[in-house]
């Protein structure tokens, strides 16, 4: 068989003064795994937290919960098809799983204006008392839905269906523009 | 400068002259300055032109609800029309233009409408114009609509960009008078997050035109003071030239930001949005917006040179202009004779002071001659007031030289954002005005606009607001406190009603801005109209961009004198957003252009593109239409040929917007059972079936295929339109109907990129790059599992599924792979000469083939209508639409079902849309037998084809019809068919 040459196509534009911004930094994560985790009765995130941890130690990664009983498992390191299949199958069967790796893709935002960027776009109040770091919400940025999760004090992720992630990695540049200052404003 | 200007004057900076040109005149102000009040300072008193008379108008207030003073601001895409020059901030190089003039605003030829002022009455168009009847719309409307109106927008681009945002807070202030300033410093004290926002350039609302002392320090350094510490507060934000607008359910609020309109053009951050359109949540609101002063009605009063006293306070004191230099005040309440003092104070002469009360209890001890009981009754001047005419308490006239007059007729606190959710203001005798409703569900009014008088009571009366809201809040905090509160006396503003004076030869204006005289009001009441809410639609009182801040008070007040009850018996008419007008481009924010939509992208939309396809919208999607070659200048060139190398060869199309569903759970093969009408219980792993989804009405929802991955494991394909809509209706299924099954859902439309290969070749180009065996034994017609790919480099999941009616497979890997797999087929095809198809092609070859899409599933098509009948199946228990599918109007044989068509010509064309007729028939929908759903060109056959719902469907195959189009008045004769135009034995299904 022919070597044909595989690549994993990131889905943003590659636009290096996107980066550039004073006091906002935008940058698409490329690597890492989001597996949808769907569970079967009560929410039990504590279980399932010790059911991957029991499974695949060496993934770490955290949880975002979506809606009642379901999960995203985000973490930063790359797994195969093959490790997927293995976990998912040593998986109980309260929980099922979905590689969503290649279908939801991360952005993070961060810098000291990173919520000024934020409002422009999300409904979710992101004060430090009410969107403590490790918050996260399912939430709109201008039209599109995403999932914004606080992971640090001035830092974002926003994980989006790849399908928009162009068009919110416009959106995300448009809205952090203003301080485009060379000392940010 | 210019003799208007004077000293003093808080707002302004000397030191900062800014050029600006008034209808192409240069003029100076200073930064600081508004567009009014610097044309003021350079003596121009006459700045427009009424909309339906055409009279002169000057500037009447100095704030939001000026209905006179509206110019054009800018140029070109910059162009804001009807703009208040009372709002507008002054910046260098500032263009402003009278509006409704011609040929310019100090001759005006529309004036003459003045003459016809008889003809031009309330509800004149319904009287007038009547014949003859074709010239209403040809010759009259558009000579009203020429002779009247306001500004003109700008037909060019606005380069500027606008923004949207959310804030959330615990207490909102709306308003920075003395109230809202206390009311937030209490609750910022109290450590509540505060947002105080207002619509003034600066902080300070009334305050910023005081000129007196407060608890012994001067009143801008009180107000300095306290706008210091809100800004040292971490926990307030302030939001200056913010206008909150409108009130809407659970506690949100929409305001307007001002962020760059009033800087010149070449300081603007083009990054920065021009305007913001705030959504605030808050969980309590203080509504401290004070109170609008009324004008009085009577003869000439609206002639420049006529002014709210208060405004003309405030350009005294903010803005160290002088109105006039012999000015008369003419005021029906106390809190007015401080303009009288502070002109004084500033050396202009006060001519006197009319007072229509006959003992006003006031302490007054100024210089001007004070004429008790009196009113005025006219002005006289031709472009700005000369004098007025003086009616005294015995009968006596008497003319006073002036050349500017104060007007006061009492206080309309400013409730609208406390109704804006439905409730009504309440009548108050005592304040003459309308107060906020009682109970304003989570905002306190506090100050003027509760009918507090007088700074220091102003802040008692916010300062209290604020612990209220800290309390319900959960919080504690003390009154602030602030200086001058040994002040507090609810100063008695002692204000008689004065709802109109005797009559003059001059009109007498209710509505400034839509020249709505009193006259008009009382010929509404006479003819009927005299309901307030007919009163306003009939007289236009109160409409058009200011919605009668300065004359809705008033035209209740006529209404009730005339009718002789109260004006809360009148009532008032419906408060709505918005408050004060808020341009397209902040409700548009940044959703234009490039942005006006989220766009969404294949995963293969990068190798699409770089094979040269045209893309269409579908919806949000972006997808590859067709793929010009060179040589093929019309999009059918392109098509035709695709088709025909798919029928012959081989082509790819990324299919990758198909909705894609993973289900999982025990219950899932039922869970399918019963939300298919076909069965799909014994559904074995690795195979995929086609399913048709009915409504509970019994009528098609959706339908495409579903595979069997693994036990508990299926994958669902659904229409690239009904995606979401899908997913939702099983979500609803397994949440609500259905709870007691284990199945969960989950989208991965986005996971896959999935093409579809299709044509005679199909199998040997996928067995280039797939590992497994392909063969039509090992992975036959709707074969569907997990393949491993390029040397076990991938694992992709592969279908023997075919909407072309082709030899086909659809392929499906993780979405990031999509672009680098596409090319791989496109490299192991070249020998078979594999090209790629879009959807236009695709398209052509369903129609080929028979299948349905979209258009015939048009929500009034059952399975047996689309030719499907026998897929409903009659064992199972139940499943959605079972019932419904059976009632006798769905099962009547003569429903339109589905047929092919062709011409009976071959060179013939027709449309989609067409109606069928029996030959013969007359040509009329009474004689309609159907329509053509789908139609395209076919390369296969080599003539239009057609797909149509026709009663009789199937059983009328062979007969001669017409095909009709009503549209372009054509009709052809057409064969009814088979709508399987290619392979209806399906040979090349299962090759």
């Amino acid at each position: 068989m022919r070597d044909f040459l595989l690549n994993n196509v990131s889905p943003f534009p590659a636009k290096p003064d996107a980066n550039g911004h004073a006091a906002v930094h935008i940058a698409p994560v490329s690597a890492g795994f989001v597996i949808h985790v769907l569970g079967n009765g009560a929410p039990d995130e504590s279980g399932l937290t010790k059911v991957l941890g029991d499974i695949a130690p060496d993934l770490g990664g955290g949880l975002r919960s979506p809606s009642p009983g379901q999960w995203f498992w985000v973490g930063d390191c790359d797994i195969s098809q093959g490790r997927f299949a293995e976990i998912a199958g040593h998986m109980p069967a309260e929980f099922a799983l979905s590689d969503q790796t290649h279908g939801r893709v991360r952005i993070m935002l961060s810098g000291a204006k990173v919520r000024d960027v934020l409002i422009k776009g999300t409904m979710v109040d992101l004060a430090d008392d009410v969107f403590a770091v490790g918050a996260s919400a399912m939430t709109m940025i201008g039209h599109i839905g995403a999932m914004i999760t606080r992971t640090d004090v001035e830092c974002f992720e926003i994980m989006v269906l790849r399908s928009f992630a162009e068009s919110l990695w416009h959106e995300l540049d448009q809205m952090a523009a203003e301080f485009n200052q060379p000392h940010g404003i | 400068m210019t003799s208007f200007r004077m000293d003093g004057g808080t707002l302004i900076d000397r030191d900062d002259v800014r050029e600006f040109s008034f209808n192409g005149e240069k003029l100076r102000g200073f930064g600081g300055d508004t567009v009014a009040s610097a044309l003021l300072a350079n003596g121009r008193q006459l700045v427009g032109r009424s909309f339906k008379y055409h009279r002169p108008r000057g500037i009447l207030t100095a704030g939001a609800a000026e209905p006179n003073a509206l110019l054009t601001i800018g140029r070109d895409g910059r162009r804001d029309p009807n703009t208040r020059a009372t709002m507008a901030e002054l910046f260098d190089g500032l263009e402003a233009r009278s509006q409704n003039c011609w040929p310019n605003v100090d001759f005006d030829i529309g004036a003459m409408n003045g003459l016809l002022g008889p003809l031009l009455g309330a509800g004149f168009y319904y009287k007038t114009f009547m014949w003859p009847a074709a010239f209403w719309e040809k010759v009259y409307e558009p000579l009203i609509r020429k002779a009247a109106g306001l500004g003109r927008a700008s037909y060019d681009p606005d380069p500027g960009y606008y923004e949207k945002c959310w804030a959330h807070c615990d207490v909102l202030v709306i308003g920075s008078g003395p109230a809202g300033l206390a009311a937030a410093l209490t609750a910022g004290r109290a450590g509540a997050r505060v947002i105080i926002a207002d619509e003034g350039a600066q902080l300070g609302g009334g305050m910023l035109a005081e000129g007196s002392m407060i608890g012994g320090k001067p009143a801008d350094a009180v107000l300095a003071d306290m706008v210091g510490e809100l800004h040292a507060m971490p926990n307030v934000e302030i939001k200056k030239r913010t206008t909150v607008f409108g009130a809407y359910d659970d506690q949100v609020f929409a305001a307007v930001e001002r962020v760059q309109k009033h800087l010149a053009e070449t300081a603007i951050n083009p990054n920065r949005a021009m305007e913001r359109l705030w959504r605030i949540v808050a969980k309590q609101v203080i509504l401290a917006t004070g109170a609008e002063e009324r004008p009085i009605v009577f003869g000439g009063n609206d002639r420049p040179g006529v002014m709210t006293a208060g405004a003309m306070r405030t350009y005294l004191n903010a803005f160290g202009v002088a109105p006039g230099k012999r000015v008369a005040l003419f005021a029906n309440n106390n809190q007015a004779y401080q303009t009288a003092l502070d002109l004084e104070a500033s050396g202009i002469e006060v001519a006197a002071i009319i007072d229509p009360r006959k003992c006003p209890d006031i302490d007054y001890d100024g210089k001007a001659r004070l004429i008790a009981g009196a009113m005025v009754r006219d002005t006289a001047g031709r472009k700005v007031i000369k004098s007025i005419a003086v009616r005294h308490d015995d009968g006596r006239d008497e003319v006073i030289a002036v050349d500017a007059l104060a007007v006061s007729g009492g206080y309309s606190p400013i409730v609208h954002l406390a109704c804006h959710r439905g409730a009504k203001p309440v009548w108050s005798d005592e304040h003459v005005g309308f107060l906020p409703p009682e109970n304003c569900d989570g905002m306190v009014p506090a100050g003027a606009v509760a009918g507090n008088a007088g700074i220091a009571s102003c802040f008692v009366a916010g300062a209290k607001a604020a612990v209220s809201v800290l309390g319900v809040l959960g919080l504690t905090g003390e009154p602030a406190s602030l200086p001058g509160l040994e002040q507090v006396d609810d100063i008695a503003q002692g204000t008689v009603a004065i709802w109109s004076v005797p009559p003059s030869k001059g009109k007498a204006f209710v509505d400034y801005q839509n020249d709505v005289t009193a006259g008009d009001i009382n010929l509404a009441m006479r003819e009927g109209y005299d309901h307030v809410e007919l009163a306003k639609r009939y007289t236009t009182n109160g409409m058009a961009t200011d919605q009668g801040k300065t004359s809705n008070v008033n035209a209740i007040g006529i209404l009730a004198q005339n009718k002789g009850v109260s004006p809360g018996e009148i009532g008032t008419t419906t408060f709505r957003p918005f408050y004060t007008p808020v341009s397209f481009g902040a409700l548009v924010g940044a959703s234009k252009g490039f942005e006006f939509q989220p766009v969404r992208k294949s995963p293969l939309h990068g190798w699409a593109a770089r094979n040269g396809a045209k893309f269409v919208e579908t919806g949000l999607w972006y997808r590859s239409s067709w793929f010009p070659k060179d040589g093929e200048t019309f999009w059918r060139d392109s098509v035709d040929r695709e088709v025909r190398n798919v029928r012959e060869n081989v082509g790819i199309c990324d299919v990758s917007t198909l909705g894609k569903i993973e289900i999982f759970g025990a219950d899932a093969a039922e869970f399918l059972n019963r939300v298919y009408c076909n069965a799909f219980l014994k559904l074995p792993v690795g195979k995929a079936r086609y399913g048709i989804m009915l409504r509970e009405d019994g009528l098609v929802y959706d339908d495409g295929t579903t595979s069997c991955l693994a036990e508990n494991h299926y994958f669902m394909t659904t229409t690239t339109a009904l995606a979401a809509g899908v997913l939702t209706h099983l979500e609803f299924c397994a949440q609500v109907l259905w709870p007691e099954l284990d199945v969960r859902l989950a989208s991965a439309t986005d996971q896959w990129a999935q093409m579809a290969v299709a044509g005679p070749k199909a199998r040997d180009v996928l067995a280039k790059i797939i590992d497994d065996d392909i063969s039509n034994e090992a992975f036959p017609f709707l074969a569907a599992r997990e393949v491993s790919m390029f040397g076990g480099r991938l694992t992709g999941r592969l279908f023997r599924i075919s909407f072309s009616g082709e030899l086909a497979y659809e392929i499906a890997v993780p979405a990031g792979y999509g672009e680098s797999v596409a090319d791989a087929i496109m490299v192991a095809g070249k020998e078979f000469d594999i090209a790629p198809y879009g959807t236009e092609a695709l398209g052509v070859m369903r129609i080929e083939k028979g299948h349905v899409t979209h258009a015939e599933i048009n929500g009034t098509v059952t399975p047996a209508d689309l030719g499907m009948g026998r897929m409903v199946s009659v064992t199972k228990d139940d499943f959605i639409g079972r019932v419904m599918n059976r009632r006798e109007g769905l099962l009547d044989p003569m429903r339109p079902a589905l047929v092919g068509i062709k011409p009976k010509s071959p060179e013939d064309k027709f449309a989609t849309g067409s109606h069928i007729l029996k030959v013969g028939d007359e040509v009329s929908l009474a004689n309609d037998q159907g329509y053509v759903t789908s139609m395209c060109y076919s390369p296969s056959l080599g003539h239009a084809i057609g797909l149509a719902l026709v009663k009789g469907g199937p059983e009328r195959y062979g007969e001669e019809v017409v095909i009709w189009n009503g549209l372009a008045g054509t009709s052809i004769t057409g064969i009814l068919c088979n709508p399987a135009f290619v392979d209806p034995e399906n040979e090349k299904l299962h090759a």
